[in-house]
């Protein structure tokens, strides 16, 4: 069931895994030099999560959206709507997130 | 079983130009409807509209007698096959198959004689004849009451356009099918039911010297 909106959930998450690396770095040398201290890699993290869950995922919608729209055809033939694929789609990348922050509380560790 | 789609009252404008102005469509299992019209006569925007697939404020879609909003919601019902190509370009074509597994009988695609040699070939790898079968084919044999289809033969060699043509006469004795194309040959060929879409309405063509009184072919067709 689940692997039906892969396809879409991946299409997002690769548009996503190269705008959120850009944003948060430039939000830590924002942080940086706004606040003249170091920035921990929890504070990287936390600013990671955000473009993950917010911009980096909106524009990956977006992204499909304006460039692979006709593909939501092969989704509706499947019995899914638009609104089903972004829901679930965004369910999957809060669960990318939370093992990422697992792996990376994880690394800090050792 | 015999399963009766109808749809009334539909009316769609894009902006101050009136589409459709109060369609009414009736399709039920055994039917191909040859549904034809000039560019821009609102075939496509039809098809989507009775898919569930694009708004409107006015209409009423029933299938066996049951009210529905977006019929491609519920599984089983109408599969629809979209004008340009709708399968993901990074997938191989096994993998989109295996996403369908559930509605299709899958041992009976892996044994077609075009999509054998091309089943771990990617979407955007495949020639557009071969991609366009494939989606045709698959749209076809989708487990559902009723298929549109939307320029099914646009781009398909002449060897597999009778292949698919079978199949459609193969799958109307389950379903009900309504397909549109600009190669009005192999439509009024196939179809059984002949509709032409003028001003906004729906004409219902009791023979196909009909499209030549409505002005959709010329008089030496």
């Amino acid at each position: 069931m689940i692997r039906r909106y892969l396809p879409y959930s991946f299409s997002v998450l690769k548009v996503n895994l190269i705008i959120s690396p850009i944003a948060t770095f430039f939000a830590t040398m924002f942080a940086i030099s706004f606040t003249g201290k170091e920035i921990t890699l929890s504070g990287v993290m936390y600013f990671f999560t955000i473009s993950f869950l917010t911009g980096g995922f909106l524009l990956g919608a977006l992204f499909f959206e304006f460039f692979r729209s006709r593909e939501y055809y092969m989704f509706y033939n499947l019995g899914i709507s638009r609104l089903r694929l972004i829901l679930m789609t965004y369910l999957f990348h809060i669960v990318v997130a939370t093992l990422i922050i697992i792996l990376a509380s994880y690394a800090k560790q050792i | 079983m015999q399963n009766r789609f109808e749809a009334d009252s539909i009316r769609k404008a894009f902006g101050e130009k009136q589409v459709l102005t109060d369609v009414y469509l009736s399709c039920q299992t055994g039917d191909i409807i040859g549904l034809l019209g000039r560019n821009g006569s609102g075939k496509s925007t039809l098809l989507k509209i009775l898919f569930g697939t694009l708004y409107t404020d006015y209409k009423h879609i029933s299938i066996n007698g049951e009210f529905l909003v977006q019929p491609f919601k519920q599984t089983g019902l109408i599969s629809f096959l979209h004008q340009d190509n709708f399968l993901p370009r990074s997938m191989s074509v096994k993998k989109v198959l295996q996403l369908f597994d559930h509605k299709i009988d899958y041992s009976e695609f892996i044994k077609d004689q075009v999509l054998l040699k091309v089943l771990n070939t990617k979407i955007g790898n495949l020639s557009g004849g071969e991609s366009r079968y494939l989606e045709i084919k698959l749209i076809l044999n989708l487990e559902s009451k009723f298929v549109f289809l939307d320029e099914p033969f646009n781009g398909i060699s002449p060897v597999h356009i009778d292949i698919i043509k079978d199949m459609i006469r193969k799958q109307a004795d389950n379903k009900g099918i309504v397909l549109t194309d600009h190669d009005y040959r192999n439509v009024l060929d196939v179809a059984n039911k002949y509709m032409i879409l003028l001003d906004g309405g729906i004409k219902i063509l009791k023979s196909k010297e009909e499209f030549i009184y409505w002005g959709y072919l010329p008089e030496d067709k």
